[in-house]
C-alpha cells in the first residue's frame, strides 16, 4: 500500500494485467510536462485530479508556462498572412474594391510554404468570429477588424468590432467586441492591448472628415508609429503620424497628438506622388 | 563479483584510448560507458568527480531504462560541437532529430520511466524530449482520457467537476 501514498492525493487505479503500470510521476515532473501544453489543454487538465489542479493553480506554474511559451515563440515564430485580393480586375483607374473574402495563411519560420487555414484550424478560439472563406458559410464576410499574435501566449487574438442594440434578446458577440447604445461611434481608432485585452481609443486627426466613409483614410503601422493617410479631397493627401507606445505606462495618460508628416498633391493620371512640403 | 575500477579504458575506433566509467543499475546490471557520454548526466558527472571504486551505483534506475538513457547519451555525446553553417553539421542535426524521434516510439509506461530516470540522472536534453513527447500525447485528450492514460483516480465531487467545466466554458466560448 505504500506506493499509494506518494505525491499528494493522487491515487492509482488497479491497472489491467496486460498493461504495465504507469510509474508515478512527481509533481515537479507533472509540472514539467504541463508547462509545454497550450493554455486550452492546461485548463482542461485542471479537471484531471486535485493534485493536477493544485499544480496548475500555483502562481509558479503560470510563470513557468509563460516562460515556456515565450521561448517557444521566439524559437519558432509563426505568422498569419492575409493577402488582399480584388473582387474584380478593374478596367480603368485605380482598383477600389477589395475582396471581403479574406483567406488566412499560416507560415512558420523554416517552412517552405505557407498553408491555407480553414475554419477548424482555429478550433473554437474565435467563437463568433468565423467568417472565413472556406468555412462553409453561404456568404462569408469578414468583420475582423484586427488580428495579432500575442508573443507571450503564442496565440493569435482577433478583435471584431460590432454594433449591438439594447435589445436584451439579441445574444450577439460574446467575444471581444465593443458596445454602442445608439450613440455615434467615437471619432477614433479602437485599439486593443493583446497582453491584457483592454481597449483604448486613439483619436483621429481632427481634419479627418468622416472616419466611417470607406475612403476617408487608411492606416499603417511602422516602427512603433501609427500612420494615417488622409485623403482630404481628390487632390491632396496628408500623412499623419503618432507614436503607438505609451512611455508613462498608462498613468497620467497624455493626449497623443498627431504630427503632420507630409502632404502630397496628387496629380491624377500621373504615376508618381509629388512632394510639395514637409 | 570482481569490483572493477569505475574508470577503465577501452580503445576507440580512432585507435586512441577513451576514458570509460561503469554504471550499475538498480538490478545490478553493469554498463561500461564512455565518460563523455556518461557526463551528459549531471548526477553521474558529480559522482565521477567524487571518485570511488566498483562502478557508480544508480539505485533508482533499472537496467532496461538505463540502457535506453545510455543509448541517448552515447548518440548525443558522439555529435561533435556544431560547426555552424557546415553541411555536415546540418546533416548531423537531422540525424539526431531522427534518432530522438525513433527513441520516443515506446509505450507510456516506458516513457514515464525514462522521464523519472532523466530527472534523477539530470540529463536535461532527454528530460526535455520525454516531457515534450508526453505533452504531445496529452494535448488532444479529455480529462477522463488523461486519467485513464495515467491510471489517476478522479477525486473531484460531481459539483467540483461541474464548477471546473463551467469555468473552462467561460474562457473559450
Amino acid at each position: 500500500m505504500d506506493n499509494l501514498k506518494t505525491s499528494k492525493s493522487r491515487k492509482r487505479k488497479a491497472s489491467t494485467p496486460a498493461e504495465p503500470p504507469i510509474p508515478e510521476l512527481s509533481d515537479e515532473i507533472v509540472l514539467n510536462i504541463l508547462v509545454r501544453l497550450p493554455v486550452k489543454t492546461v485548463l482542461r487538465c485542471r479537471a484531471v485530479c486535485k493534485a493536477w489542479l493544485a499544480i496548475i493553480s500555483d502562481s509558479s506554474f503560470t510563470r513557468a508556462h509563460l516562460r515556456c511559451s515565450a521561448s517557444r515563440c521566439e524559437q519558432n515564430p509563426r505568422f498569419i498572412i492575409t493577402p488582399h485580393t480584388l473582387d474584380h480586375v478593374p478596367w480603368e483607374d485605380l482598383p477600389t474594391t477589395f475582396s471581403n473574402h479574406i483567406r488566412f495563411y499560416q507560415w512558420q519560420q523554416g517552412a517552405p510554404m505557407a498553408t491555407l487555414m480553414h475554419d477548424e484550424d482555429f478550433g473554437s478560439q474565435f467563437g463568433t468570429v468565423r467568417y472565413f472563406a472556406h468555412c462553409g458559410w453561404a456568404a462569408p464576410r469578414c468583420y475582423c477588424d484586427g488580428l495579432g499574435l500575442d508573443p507571450h501566449m503564442g496565440k493569435y487574438k482577433v478583435v471584431r468590432a460590432f454594433y449591438r442594440s439594447k435589445d436584451p434578446h439579441t445574444n450577439l458577440g460574446r467575444n471581444m467586441g465593443m458596445e454602442h447604445h445608439h450613440r455615434p461611434p467615437p471619432r477614433g481608432l479602437l485599439h486593443l492591448s493583446l497582453a491584457d485585452e483592454t481597449y483604448g481609443i486613439t483619436k483621429l486627426p481632427a481634419s479627418v472628415v468622416d472616419p466611417v466613409l470607406p475612403n476617408a483614410f487608411s492606416l499603417d503601422e511602422l516602427h512603433g508609429e501609427l500612420y494615417v493617410t488622409e485623403l482630404t479631397n481628390y487632390e491632396t493627401t496628408i500623412i499623419w503620424t503618432v507614436p503607438i507606445l505609451e512611455e508613462d505606462g498608462g498613468k497620467g495618460r497624455r493626449a497623443r497628438t498627431w504630427k503632420n508628416l507630409f502632404f502630397f498633391n496628387i496629380h491624377r493620371y500621373t504615376e508618381s506622388l509629388v512632394r510639395i512640403s514637409v | 563479483m570482481a569490483a572493477a575500477d569505475s574508470c577503465d579504458g577501452i580503445s576507440t575506433s580512432g585507435g586512441g584510448w577513451e576514458k570509460t566509467v561503469t554504471l550499475v543499475s538498480s538490478d545490478d546490471a553493469r554498463f561500461e560507458v564512455r565518460e563523455a557520454a556518461a557526463s551528459l548526466s549531471q548526477t553521474v558527472r558529480r559522482m565521477i568527480r567524487a571518485g570511488g571504486d566498483g562502478g557508480i551505483p544508480l539505485p533508482k534506475v533499472d537496467a532496461r531504462t538505463l540502457s535506453t538513457v545510455l543509448e541517448y547519451c552515447n548518440k548525443h555525446a558522439a555529435v561533435p560541437a556544431p560547426a555552424p553553417e557546415s553541411s555536415s553539421a546540418e546533416a548531423a542535426a537531422v540525424d539526431l532529430e531522427w534518432f530522438d524521434k525513433e527513441l520516443m516510439h515506446v509505450d507510456l509506461a516506458t516513457l514515464c520511466s525514462l522521464i523519472r530516470a532523466a530527472d534523477y540522472l539530470e540529463v536535461a536534453g532527454l528530460l526535455d524530449l520525454t516531457c515534450k513527447t508526453v505533452a504531445d500525447m496529452i494535448k488532444s485528450k479529455t480529462a477522463e482520457e488523461i486519467r485513464q492514460m495515467f491510471g489517476i483516480q478522479n477525486d473531484f465531487t460531481p459539483e467540483e467537476e461541474e464548477q471546473l467545466s463551467r469555468e473552462n466554458a467561460g474562457v473559450f466560448e
